[in-house]
């Protein structure tokens, strides 16, 4: 890749760099990338959150070591409800935004391809037409942005739900499954020490 | 002429991966904001345990969105600078084509991604967790103190004023603990 090294200033030079060449397969997988919404980036955090925070926590060696099992199993406990809760409730409210703004046959039916439902490019623009007027794309990336716009709506929608959720659902939640984890974690620990 | 609105999601809409940092700022600030008015309106929580929780919820959720700005506002300005630089060819297609601000906006989705993964669950743990023993060691000193506190007879107004000051009751700091830092 580096065809050239100056060597007389230990520096690399860039133009001389040979520059890496997106392959078809990573053009799709960017391109398919930009059409990624909330519900996806809430499944890449809420995972990692999982699979990171308790062990993050069971590595804190400036706390005890029940207080470091206690707030692992809570870390995890979070990361489940918040990250359930969080994607069924985007999830819900772009489906609603969807058929909002889906495009629907002479019979009033809603028309699909391959599954999944037809944005009506006419109803987006009686909605949003003139800020997408004042953009001055051109026909590809308005045709996107059109797309995109049921994911945007119902994510703004699913934040503003999320507030009471929050407190509704989440915190009950996550305090009943951390007791609940902390039990079973609590009966595995005195099993293994009767057994051992 | 277009309204706030029709231009915020016009614009939303064409930078997906702008939209998906900001909003998942705002997430950490709604989630922030409705703790904190939880705290000022939880009747089960002494005034005096309000003064000490209502300020760490905001500087929690500071530091939430704080790092999270930090880290992944520069790494998709990065990406973005790195696809329109010489470094990155793509094959069959010119820069200046819609296609390419499609694949261009792509590689920003995916910064994003990874800037959340990084400081949300890696960096701001570790950050809290440093934070909340400093936080635990001086509560716990704060109550070796007025434990150490010799009742004297007569000295009223003085010891009034240490009960006044009780530290946070634990059954509180636990309520608290349970419930904070939820992400929505």
């Amino acid at each position: 890749m580096i065809s050239k090294i100056q060597s007389n200033n230990n520096t690399v030079n860039f133009r001389a760099l040979k520059p890496i060449e997106l392959g078809k397969t990573a053009q799709n997988i960017l391109s398919g990338a930009n059409n990624l919404s909330s519900v996806h980036q809430r499944i890449a955090i809420g995972t990692s959150a999982f699979l990171l925070q308790p062990l993050i926590d069971l590595r804190n060696k400036e706390v005890d070591k029940d207080t470091r099992e206690v707030s692992a199993v809570r870390s995890a406990a979070k990361a489940v409800v918040g990250t359930a809760t969080g994607i069924i409730i985007r999830d819900l409210c772009m489906k609603f935004a969807e058929f909002k703004y889906a495009k629907k046959d002479a019979m009033g039916n809603i028309m699909r391809e391959a599954g999944e439902i037809i944005i009506d490019p006419e109803k987006v623009k009686q909605s949003f037409g003139k800020g997408f007027d004042a953009l001055n794309l051109n026909p590809k990336e308005l045709a996107d942005a059109v797309k995109r716009v049921p994911a945007i709506v119902g994510t703004l929608a699913a934040l503003l739900i999320m507030v009471v959720t929050n407190f509704v659902v989440d915190a009950p939640l996550t305090n009943k499954l951390s007791e609940s984890l902390e039990k079973i974690a609590l009966k595995f620990k005195n099993g293994g020490s009767n057994n051992g | 002429m277009a309204n706030l609105g029709q231009k915020i999601i016009a614009n939303f809409a064409n930078d997906n991966a702008k939209f998906l940092f900001l909003t998942a700022a705002l997430g950490w600030f709604l989630a922030s904001a409705a703790q904190t008015f939880g705290i000022i309106t939880n009747r089960k929580i002494d005034k005096d345990d309000k003064k000490f929780l209502i300020p760490q919820e905001i500087g929690d959720g500071a530091v939430n969105i704080g790092l999270y700005a930090l880290i992944t506002a520069p790494l998709m300005n990065i990406t973005e600078k790195i696809m329109d630089s010489n470094v990155i060819s793509v094959k069959n297609l010119s820069k200046n084509t819609p296609e390419f601000e499609s694949i261009k906006g792509g590689a920003k989705v995916i910064a994003s991604f990874i800037g959340a993964v990084l400081s949300c669950n890696i960096i701001t743990p570790l950050v809290r967790n440093k934070l909340g023993t400093i936080a635990q060691k001086r509560t716990l000193q704060q109550k070796i103190n007025v434990n150490d506190y010799k009742y004297d007879p007569y000295y009223q107004p003085f010891f009034q004023k240490n009960l006044d000051r009780a530290p946070m009751k634990m059954s509180n700091y636990v309520a608290f603990t349970k419930s904070h830092g939820l992400k929505i």
